[in-house]
């Protein structure tokens, strides 16, 4: 396993209260293997995310759990040891890559400067290095020259892609990498991920809401609902033949372009609050198959069919197809 | 109300250039739509389809007169709504709205539901009184599904979940009872879960109270669920439109069919992929010829030098590609 993340819990401090957005997850990866994180927004998919870097905003702190990157791990690691760690084992794709760039300083400037900030080569050999990534995500390294608002937003991704892998990382962390763009440019940024998670031989983490997106470009997915992975295994035995109620109802409120046109399943209710959790299963207010026991006790991890694990009280009883 | 025709319509913007320029008649024009006629027959939900930037958003906006047109007609009964007096327009208010992409934007932070919703029967003057006027609100809450009505009128927008505020957009749209709607990428900033109610709801809204709609959103997915008929946008033109339980069979231009095989899809089969070629061109510069030539695969010389016309090959379908009868 080149990532490990053990009973991972993040909390916030806002006020005098301390919110709890990721909750115990748990989750492994090997080298190149690769994994997609959905959910909807404040699921905890981004701040796992973060926490994978150790870099939470101020007011964030892992509580409890670990997150070893090759045996080592990133929480308790001193400052030099994640220095030498961030970025150039773990690396990560931040969400609006499209504001992610400097307006005024050329991109191959923002490239070679970070570049040089982390390693100690010489300038040349840096704008080598910059070119020849650039040149891999499809860009030609003629246009390191330019600006950020000469570049297409597909073109913008790509280059924070190239920023992202400059240093040679061994996981790759794409946040929401595809949300902005338009559909064709989309596909583009889901198939140079597949090709250099290949070619580099890199371990990947896909957050995206989107789950026909990570669908295509992921082995593994895991379900995040308040904070919590509620089911995770093998992308298609997850979101073809689902176990837990909130990825059934997930996958069924999406229109797809390959199936009879009929009703959307609705989900009740609201995303939830993580400053007003209800006890037991976080899902249970929106739940359709919910019984007494999911008022009171919090499901725990179970193995079900397919090499998947769920969080629901009934997960064996509910095999669904989509 | 009748059928929308829309003939010949086109949209001309002037990029900011000098002075000067301007004086020579040498300003920079980008043409946002360009040439576009289609019919929204009365109660129909037509979805227009296309990536950003190609136009389909400012369509829109002229068919509510919030742009207006630099040429063509929209003719909606007998009236020619592009050379609309003021004082007509008051009453075309009360027949066609539009709702928003961004819930977070387009409701006022400082005014509760109930204002937010009661503006328009303000300004339009259709409530008898105030009694009239809380019923109406009261009633096209529970319609929108914010139910109990008392639990959100005296509440402001930040209060609500961003599903919430799109009902109450889509409250504020309805409340004068509208014959036809404009839906701007309605569910695509909300979350996943609560899209399926909007979209749900707004296929109600055309079956039981028939409503005309022109749904545009860049999801072909979406478009296809809620839409009788799709119309397909690439850089201000109409390149195809097609009823929507054909699209998926029977659609021919290759940029409808690019779309269509891009389209990240659960169930889609991803082996056989349409190949992209170069990038979307800008509306500063469109190609000449066909506006999609340089990123056909089909392409031949004379797609680049002759524009090809929206033709009708089979009934109800539309297409304008220069090869369409040529290629199997």
């Amino acid at each position: 396993m080149i990532l490990e993340v053990k009973d991972l819990t993040v909390e916030f401090q806002i006020g005098k209260n301390f919110l709890t957005a990721v909750n115990n997850v748990n989750f492994g990866l090997g080298q190149q293997d690769s994994l997609g994180l959905v959910g909807e927004s404040g699921c905890g998919k981004s701040t796992t995310g973060y926490a994978l870097m150790n870099l939470l905003p101020k007011n964030g702190r892992i509580s409890n759990g670990k997150v070893l990157i090759n045996g080592v791990d990133i929480v308790t690691a001193s400052d030099a040891e994640v220095r030498s760690i961030r970025w150039k084992e773990i690396s990560m794709i931040f969400q609006n890559a499209m504001t992610a760039l400097n307006p005024v300083q050329k991109i191959g400037d923002q490239i070679v400067n970070a570049l040089l900030e982390h390693e100690t080569i010489s300038r040349s050999e840096a704008i080598d290095r910059a070119s020849y990534f650039f040149e891999k995500v499809g860009i030609s390294s003629s246009r390191l020259m330019q600006y950020p608002h000469e570049f297409s937003g597909g073109m913008k991704q790509r280059a924070v892609i190239a920023l992202a892998l400059i240093c040679y990382p061994k996981i790759l962390i794409a946040d929401e990498p595809t949300t902005a763009l338009d559909v064709v440019a989309q596909r583009q940024v889901i198939e140079l991920l597949i090709d250099l998670q290949k070619e580099l031989n890199l371990s990947m983490i896909l957050i995206s809401h989107d789950i026909s997106a990570v669908a295509e470009a992921c082995e593994k997915i895991a379900v995040m609902y308040g904070g919590e992975i509620m089911e995770i295994g093998p992308t298609r035995d997850v979101l073809i033949r689902n176990n837990h109620p909130y990825t059934n109802a997930l996958v069924g409120s999406f229109p797809s372009l390959h199936k009879p046109i009929s009703k959307l399943t609705q989900i009740p209710g609201s995303p939830p609050n993580l400053a007003d959790m209800p006890s037991g299963c976080s899902f249970y207010p929106r739940c359709t198959y919910a019984q007494n026991i999911c008022l009171h006790e919090k499901p725990p991890m179970r193995s079900v069919r397919f090499n998947k694990l769920c969080k629901c009280h009934f997960a064996e009883e509910l095999d669904f197809n989509q | 109300m009748g059928d929308i025709i829309v003939e010949n319509l086109s949209k001309d913007y002037v990029l900011k250039t000098g002075f000067i320029k301007q004086l020579r008649g040498k300003a920079e024009t980008v043409s946002a739509v360009n040439d576009v006629s289609l019919v929204i027959n009365e109660g129909e939900v037509l979805g227009l389809v296309g990536e950003s930037g190609c136009g389909k958003t400012t369509l829109g906006k002229m068919l509510v007169k919030i742009e207006s047109a630099s040429s063509g007609t929209i003719m909606i009964g007998d009236k020619n709504i592009v050379n609309i007096r003021r004082k007509e327009l008051f009453d075309f208010r009360k027949d066609v709205q539009m709702i928003f992409q961004d819930p977070y934007d387009s409701l006022d932070p400082k005014m509760t539901v109930y204002d937010i919703v009661a503006e328009p029967l303000r300004y339009l003057k259709l409530a008898k009184n105030s009694e009239d006027m809380i019923e109406k609100i009261y009633e096209m809450l529970r319609l929108v599904e914010l139910s109990p009505p008392e639990q959100y009128v005296n509440r402001y927008p930040h209060r609500l979940s961003g599903g919430q505020r799109q009902r109450v957009a889509i409250a504020r749209a309805l409340i004068v009872n509208p014959k036809f709607v404009v839906a701007d990428e309605p569910v695509s900033m909300l979350d996943v879960s609560i899209r399926a109610g909007i979209l749900n709801l707004l296929q109600k809204l055309n079956r039981e109270n028939g409503i005309s709609i022109l749904l545009i959103t860049h999801d072909l997915a979406t478009a296809r669920f809620l839409s009788h008929r799709i119309a397909v946008m690439y850089l201000g033109k109409i390149v195809e439109l097609i009823s929507s339980n054909k699209l998926m069979e029977m659609a021919v231009h290759p940029y409808t069919k690019l779309l269509l095989s891009s389209a990240p899809d659960l169930f889609a089969d991803t082996s056989n992929r349409i190949e992209i070629k170069g990038e979307a061109a800008s509306a500063t510069a469109p190609p000449k010829g066909c506006r999609f030539s340089p990123r056909c695969n089909y392409a031949i010389a004379s797609c680049f030098e002759k524009e090809p016309e929206l033709t009708e090959i089979e009934k109800d379908h539309f297409v304008a590609c220069n090869r369409v009868f040529e290629r199997e």
